[in-house]
């Protein structure tokens, strides 16, 4: 079948703002998707979930074009180089690791807070809240003072414009400045950590360095990834949490009265508006996806956002409701399989303390002002979100 | 020993098979090969010899599904 209209516009406005109907419509009619831009889209959350666990699709052999250096990280390594680096990283994020890094997270948060009340109640939650407190948090698991938060930010986001499909130059351009941008910085921490040692993760990145489990490159690329990781994403999940509560009171108080419901409403809340909406992979092997047999040498985008919407695994998908059956089906948001997210535990956790924080402290959350996004094609980003607790 | 291993809460993430080889594995289709034998909570009793493997992956599954008893 030959589609010549673009059902995934990536670049439009409209699509970044809203792209569920553009996913509907892609579940219903095109399940794979042969985009103009050459890459297979997936959409159905069968198919999603089989293949985001498929171990024959590549990571590694990507092309990642100016990103090239994320080859460095897990993000774009298969096994075994992808196990290496995953048993390097995993001890810092287990449940354990959580409970010790949840309270940093609650100070922090606890301390945005005390000045929210000292002052008019008033807050931006997108970098007052829910940037600040995760970037606290990822430093002291690195093991360093909370410095550059807003650059880290800002260059982080520049490499993301570029990561998705169909970016132009002028993003290449942005995204091959922001990871020189984090090489020279990261570098400068480690020379730093190397003359006053500490605990932290890039404590033990380094000594891994030197006992010969990674290389440079691999140390530099890793703590970069994890300062993306360590808010980006998250940081949307509390965004868009606090902003539920603004239109929902009755969330706020689900939450504040009944302990046992949270998990649902923060698992609903990574499957409605699901972070990144995506991951891409290769196949190195004929891939038979439904009726269609994807040869080897192509690339996958499988639509973890779409999937999470489908009617066929969540009834009334587009509706939140954090008493649906776990049974169903479980979201995709942390991906599955060996990409699933390593930071997973943390991710729900922080979210949950900054929740909890709010519900015990406040009556209620409205919104100050209209929130700003800048959704890009693959991830949901929030980047104003006026509010005002009562 | 004895492990437990929560199949409703496990998605194959696969942690468990790099820290255990020797009791986890995936299949083709990159699940959990216990998944063929039921689809609800897994038990066995388990070789003490493996125990500092077992921890190890019952401490960094990211689904915490995995109970070792002592």
């Amino acid at each position: 079948m030959t589609v010549t209209e673009d059902l995934l516009p990536f670049r439009d406005p409209g699509f970044r703002s809203d792209p569920y109907p553009y996913y509907a419509r892609l579940r219903e009619e095109h399940p794979v998707y042969k985009h103009p831009l050459g890459l297979y889209v997936v959409s159905r959350y069968e198919d999603v979930a089989r293949l985001i666990r498929n171990p024959t699709l590549s990571v590694q052999q990507l092309d990642f074009g100016v990103a090239d250096p994320i080859h460095h990280t897990m993000l774009g390594k298969d096994a075994p180089d992808h196990t290496r680096l995953r048993r390097i990283t995993n001890r810092w994020f287990t449940p354990k690791a959580v409970e010790e890094w949840s309270k940093v997270m609650r100070a922090s948060v606890e301390a945005v807070l005390d000045e929210v009340e000292k002052g008019d109640g008033t807050l931006d939650a997108a970098d007052g809240l829910a940037l600040k407190c995760t970037f606290d948090s990822i430093c002291h698991i690195f093991g360093i003072e909370p410095t550059d938060m807003l650059a880290v930010q800002r260059k982080t986001y520049e490499i993301g414009l570029s990561l998705g499909p169909g970016g132009d130059d002028e993003e290449a351009k942005g995204t091959a400045e922001a990871l020189e941008w984090f090489a020279g910085h990261i570098r400068r921490l480690l020379a730093d950590k190397r003359a006053n040692p500490g605990e932290g993760m890039i404590d033990a990145f380094i000594a891994a360095q030197d006992e010969g489990r990674m290389t440079e490159d691999e140390v530099i690329y890793t703590i970069f990834l994890f300062f993306a990781v360590g808010h980006l994403d998250v940081k949307h999940l509390i965004n868009h949490g606090i902003w539920l509560m603004t239109q929902r009171p009755d969330l706020f108080a689900v939450y504040r009265d009944d302990p046992e419901a949270r998990p649902g409403i923060i698992n609903e809340i990574l499957r409605i508006d699901t972070p990144e909406s995506m991951v891409v992979r290769l196949t190195t092997q004929d891939t038979v996806i439904g009726d269609t047999t994807v040869p080897a040498g192509e690339v996958l985008a499988l639509l973890i956002a779409s999937a999470n919407r489908d009617p066929a695994v969540f009834a009334d998908p587009d509706t939140f409701d954090h008493t649906r059956p776990v049974a169903a089906g479980q979201h995709l948001a942390f991906g599955s399989g060996m990409h699933g997210c390593a930071g997973q535990v943390l991710a729900r956790a922080e979210a949950d303390v900054v929740f909890t924080a709010l519900v015990h402290r406040f009556s209620g959350v409205e919104l100050a002002g209209e929130p700003a996004y800048a959704h890009t094609e693959f991830l949901r980003t929030v980047t104003h979100l006026p509010v005002r607790f009562r | 020993m004895k492990i437990e291993v929560d199949l409703g809460k496990c998605q194959d993430h696969g942690q468990c098979v790099y820290a255990a080889p020797d009791l986890f594995a995936l299949d083709d289709d990159g699940r959990l090969t216990l998944r063929q034998q039921t689809a609800g909570v897994y038990t066995a009793d388990v070789d003490d010899t493996n125990a500092e493997e077992l921890h190890e992956a019952a401490e960094v599954c990211p689904l915490q599904a995995i109970t070792v008893h002592e």
